[in-house]
Formats: structure tokens, sequence, C-alpha cells
């Protein structure tokens, strides 16, 4: 019998590190570097998602057969160094705070290798979006796909379109850096007093309370779309070639005045930036996948890169009917690099064959790739705490459980394999009612400490899906935004004159608590086959309220990376107002709980996102 | 002022700040009056193959960047970071990311 081709894959120095494992083709395990060392974003070198997968997948870091990093670190000094010469004298700052990372580790990835797995392998590299683009085609449903990427930045590329077949993919087209979709929408999100790499989804909440006022402004002055989709920026209004922020003073004054500063109130403003930006990213996304069925015909379309967890595009995109079937990668920004550099090893250079998939069925497992939390481990912890617990089965669990939610119980729910990716899928999850009309505002302060204004998604029985929302398709990774049905809206309008909690309160559906203010929801449907534990407890809270939909929002506090062990769950569980944990098979109440004493104030260990 | 600090310094002042003017930002691509700017990559450029398997060393890196920088103002500047590669220590990663811009770096 042959050696299985093993094949490690790393994502890290820029943000979300990662590792994943894929043996003859298939996904072992794959995690994010923040869930073990609980740095947000973490960008070190993967040292304990590393050895989680290898732990995951039983291998010594002897057995692998390589091990691939997801980036071209030849290609990507170039884009710096060119960039650094653009800038002259200018650019100095920037070379002194970026050097060291780029000598001392984006050179030496083999070496950091070697140190840390104490094993010499071959080291291989990707390109950027190669791995984006593998980690879209391989893991999904499709034997031919289009294939469109969209991020910020790779190495030059900061957006390709390409196309898979069977257990190969190319990539077709490129547009390249300073030019990039995901910089101009992060610009808007540093402009509107969000965070780089972490604020994009609140814009993309923000902007359903705005109008796109701006639209014209940002087409005639930003952006140059064509009608393939093809776009070019206008560099005069960016300030980042000169690593001098993302916009300046040019962009300033397009937009009536400075930078919202983080954390000040949001105003109109903000809001009408937040939904004309939103439009014209929607407009050359649907561009560019035009231009990409004209160019391969093909029946389904894949999509990874940062702008891929556009789920409001995205839902668009599916809504309009250009392609039959559009799946995107769960961890489509840079953590997922490290799964599909891994792919891409494995099929382009060992020509290993796609693992088999139901029909229908993508080859992702859910994304429930990472560590989980044995009951052994959880009555261990519990037991030397003395915390208080009721050990269920899982029948039990999922009506117990559901007859608390029904009680506007709020559920911080542990069971499984942990998600990779930046969404909770109902392993590391905050669970709820949705029918409650303070539950939003409610969860957002008391329980997540974030923005009163960012929505909550529904998670629903997929075979019910059509029953309350405006799709009948699957949408496993919360990453498809669709409105609710219309005889459930409440019908309402509100002024642009009047305070955004006031506006958030409002019910504006039978399940306000996931219907935004457009009566939109980002849509989590949910089946038996990878998390039977999580469709029987929907099943059961269906059975006793008739309503097939919970709020399903990620276990963490604002600033925080979801809870990965069980002492991260009982921490975040007593430091919020969470009334209910579960983990794995023990059900914890917070009124049985002992006192809990705080040794840090989670405000000063994690910063605010 | 550290030495390392200054090595950097000296090394951008001398090698990188002149090349101003002499080089192209990004590598060729369409113009505004030729409909698109999509770049179409050449056929042998479109699949992956070969994974820079022989990339083990700054020094394997500072030879592939001078391939690729060959008959331009950059030439010969591989070769010059592998070495200042050489004198850089591994940092202290706070694991930290910018808030005010992508990390491109």
């Amino acid at each position: 019998m042959s050696e299985p081709v093993t094949i490690l894959g790393l994502s890290a120095l820029y943000h979300d590190s990662a590792a994943a494992l894929v043996r003859d083709g298939q996904i072992v395990a794959a995690a994010q570097e923040e869930r073990f060392s609980r740095v947000k974003h973490d960008r070190r070198f993967p040292v304990n998602a590393i050895n989680y997968c290898l732990e995951a997948g039983m291998v010594e870091p002897d057995e692998l057969t390589a091990v691939v990093f997801y980036d071209d670190p030849v290609l990507t000094t170039d884009r710096i160094v060119r960039t650094l010469a653009h800038s002259g004298d200018k650019g100095l700052a920037q070379w002194l705070k970026s050097a060291p990372g780029l000598l001392g580790a984006k050179m030496r990835v083999p070496q950091l290798v070697a140190a840390e797995l104490g094993a010499n392998l071959p080291v291989l590299f990707t390109e950027h979006h190669q791995s984006h683009a593998a980690s879209a085609f391989f893991p999904s449903p499709f034997d031919d796909a289009a294939i469109l990427t969209i991020d910020g930045v790779g190495e030059w590329a900061t957006t390709t379109l390409g196309h898979g077949s069977g257990n190969q993919l190319q990539i077709e087209q490129d547009i390249h850096f300073p030019h990039s979709l995901g910089l101009l929408y992060s610009a808007f999100t540093v402009f509107t007093g969000f965070k780089v790499n972490s604020g994009e989804y609140k814009l993309m909440g923000l902007a359903p309370y705005g109008q796109p006022i701006y639209a014209g402004v940002i087409r005639d002055n930003l952006i140059d779309i064509r009608p393939d989709g093809s776009f070019r920026l206008n560099l005069d209004y960016f300030g980042y070639l000169d690593g001098e922020g993302m916009t300046n003073e040019r962009f300033a004054a397009l937009f009536g005045g400075p930078p919202r500063q983080a954390e000040s109130r949001i105003t109109q403003r903000e809001m009408d930036m937040a939904a004309s930006i939103q439009q014209v990213t929607e407009e050359a996304v649907m561009a560019m996948a035009r231009h990409l069925k004209t160019r391969t015909g093909a029946a389904n379309l894949c999509m990874a890169g940062g702008v891929a967890l556009n789920c409001v595009a995205n839902g668009k995109l599916l809504a309009s009917g250009l392609f039959d079937n559009i799946w995107v990668q769960p961890a489509a920004g840079d953590a997922g690099g490290a799964l599909g550099a891994a792919l891409l090893v494995a099929h382009h250079r060992h020509d290993a064959p796609r693992a088999a998939a139901a029909p229908g069925r993508d080859r992702q497992q859910g994304s429930y790739l990472g560590p989980e939390l044995s009951n052994e481990e959880i009555a261990a912890y519990l037991d030397f705490n003395d915390y208080p617990a009721h050990r269920v089965t899982d029948d039990e669990r999922a009506s117990r459980v559901a007859a608390a939610m029904a009680e506007g119980k709020v559920i911080g729910w542990c069971v499984g394999r942990m998600e990779y990716g930046p969404r909770a899928l109902g392993a590391r999850s905050i669970l709820g009612d949705p029918r409650s009309a303070q539950m939003q505002s409610a969860m957002n302060l008391k329980i997540k400490f974030r923005e009163s204004f960012r929505p909550f998604a529904p998670a629903v029985l997929r075979d019910k899906v059509a029953d309350w929302f405006e799709m009948d398709a699957d949408s496993p990774y919360m990453l498809m935004v669709a409105p609710v049905r219309p005889e459930l809206r409440i019908e309402q309008s509100f002024s642009t004159a009047e305070d955004l909690r006031a506006i958030v309160n409002r019910p504006r559906s039978t399940i306000p608590a996931v219907t935004h203010v457009d009566y939109s929801a980002r849509v989590q449907t949910v089946d038996g086959v990878d998390k039977p534990d999580y469709s029987d407890l929907i099943a059961a809270f269906d059975a006793l309220t008739g309503c097939p939909v919970i709020v399903n929002t990620s276990f963490n506090v604002r600033g925080e990376p979801i809870v990965c062990t069980v002492q991260d769950a009982y921490r975040c569980f007593m430091r919020t107002d969470m009334d209910v944990l579960v983990l794995e098979n023990f059900v914890l109440f917070k009124d049985e709980q002992p006192a809990f004493a705080d040794s840090q104030n989670w405000r000063d260990e994690f910063e605010l996102d | 002022m550290s030495s390392t600090e200054d090595k950097l310094r000296d090394f951008y002042n001398a090698e990188i700040a002149p090349l101003q003017g002499k080089v192209a930002l990004a590598p060729a691509g369409p113009g505004a009056d030729e409909g698109s700017y999509y770049v179409t990559r050449p056929e042998q450029a479109r699949m992956q193959t070969d994974f820079r398997a022989a990339l083990q060393t700054p020094e394997d890196i500072g030879a592939a960047l001078d391939a690729l920088w060959a008959g331009t103002a950059l030439a010969g500047l591989g070769a010059k970071l592998a070495e200042l590669s050489g004198c850089i220590e591994t940092p202290e990663d706070t694991g930290t990311v910018s808030q005010l811009i992508y990390e491109m770096f």
C-alpha cells in the first residue's frame, strides 16, 4: 500500500494565521491560531493550530509529505519593494516598520517551519489567490465551476477569475494591486470609524440604515468600473501606498469632513457612506460575475477572499440567477488560505483525487474542522472547580435547552468540533429566541457588549427555510442574505433623523431579533447531516413554539476570539448575561453557579474590535 | 537608535529610495483605453505546478528576485535583500494587526 499524501497548509504573518491538514485530498482538520492564543486575528506563526492539526490527524511532523505556505515570498517581496520605491523617501517609515517581518520571517518560512516542527520538511509556496481559489473550488460540491476571488491584496493580485474542473483549477485573469475592491471597502471601514479586518462586517450591517447618496461620488471619483467588472481606483484619494493610512484629506473632502472617531456617535453620514459603498461593491461583484459567466459558461460559481464574506452581495448574486449554484468558502479570508494551499498541493502536485461527496453535499464537512471537547475533560473541569452541572442525554439536551430558549433564556452552546472560519455555526454559538423584540438589543448590549445596530443571524431548519425567508437554497455557512417573507413582516418606516437605537428596537417581523432594518436576514440553513445535535435542538424548539428559527451568534464578547476550550466558555458565560451554558452533555444554569471572581476585566483583556 | 534600525535605514536610503521613478509600480497591464482592466495570464502561468520548491533559504528567494528583476533598475537587489535578511533576527511578534491599514506589507 502506498504512503498517504499528507499536506500541512499554513497561513501566517499577515493576519488570521491558521493551519490545515489534508490527507489524500480529504480535509482532516483546520483551525485558526486566534482560537488558541486568544489574540483576535493573530498573525503569528500558528504553532498551536499546527499542533492541533497534527494531533487530529495522528501524524508526526516527519510523516508529513510537505508543508505549504499560502503566499509567494518572491512576488510579495517584489510588490513591497516596488511600492516602497514608488514612495521614495516617504516610504522609509513603512520600511522600518515592515522590514523586520519581511526579512526576518517572510523570507525565512522554511526555517520557521523547521524550528517549530523540529523536522526538515520540504516547504512549498502557492500564490495567495491560488490558495483562495483552491479553498473555494476543491471543497465545493461542484465538479466544474467558475471561480471568483476578491480580497485586499495577495502578492499582486487583488481579484482573480478562474475555472475549476475535476481536481484541477486555473487562474485566467487578475486585477493587480494597488487597484483593489477589498482595499476600497476597507478604506470606507476605517473612515467610518471601524477597524480594518474586523469592521467590514459592521459597515455592511450599517448599510441598510442609510441611503446610497454617495454612490455617484464614489463612481465619479474613486473607482472606474468597466462593463466587464474590471476596475481601477483613483489613487489620489488613498494613503495606503505610502503607509499613511487608508485614506487622505482629499477623500475626507469628498465626504464633507474628517473621518468618524472610533466609538463616537454614528451619524447619518456614516450610514449613507455604508449604503453607498455597499451598492458600488455589489455593482462591481455582479459585473465581474457576469463576465465570468460569459467567459466560462459554467453553471456554478465558487468564491473566496475577504470580499466573499460580504453576504449581502452574495445573496443578491444568488437571487439574480446568473449562476445555478453558488458556493462560498466559509473561511473566505486569509485563514482559509491554509486549507486552499494544502488542497492545491494535494491535487496539483500529487494528483490526489477530490474527496467523495454525496450528491448536492460539499466536502467542507460543515466547516466543523476544529477541536472538540470531551465529556471526560468537561467533567474533570467542573468537578475540580465545584461548578454545578446537569449531565443529560442528547435527547434531553435538545428538549431542555429548547424549553429554556422558549422562556427567553440565552444559551451558550459548545457542542461538537469548533468551526473553521469567522462565523459560529452552532458549535461555539450563543443562541436565543428570535421572536423576542428585545432580544437583538439585549444580546448586543448585555451579552456581546457590541454596537446595538448589529443584526443577528437566524439558523433555520433547511426544509423550512422557504416558509420563513425568500430563498430555497442551502446556506449552511451563513454567507447568504435573504429577505424575511413578506407575510411575516411588520411594515414600518423610519426617518433619517431618528436615533439608531430607537430604530433597532422596533419590531420588523414575527422574528424581530433576526430581521434587519431592511427585512433582510443572514440565513444559516441547518440539516441533520453535518450537525445533528444542532438540528435536533432547532427541531425541538420548533415543536415547542411552531418556529423552526433560532438566533445564532458567535460565542464570545466583543473583541474576543470565539471560545475554544471549556475554560474559555465558562469564563465568557460568567462574564455576561447568558442564562444557560451547554458543554457537550452537561447543562449549567447561571443561577446555580457560585459567584464568579473574575481576575481580569474582559475590556482590558480584549481590545475592542 | 538600534543597530538593526540603522542598518535598515541605511539600506533603504542607499538601495530603495533612489529607485523612485525608475521602476514601475505594478506589472504592465492594459491601459484605460483598452476597455478592460483585467490582466490575462499567459497559459503557462495559469496553473500552479512547481510550488517554488527551490525556495528554501533567503538566498534562494534573493536569487529568484534577481531573476525576476533582471534588466530593470531593481537588478541585483535580491541578493542584497537576502544578505540583509541574514543580519535581521526574527522579530518577536506581538500578534496584533494594524487598526488603520490593511496588512499588506
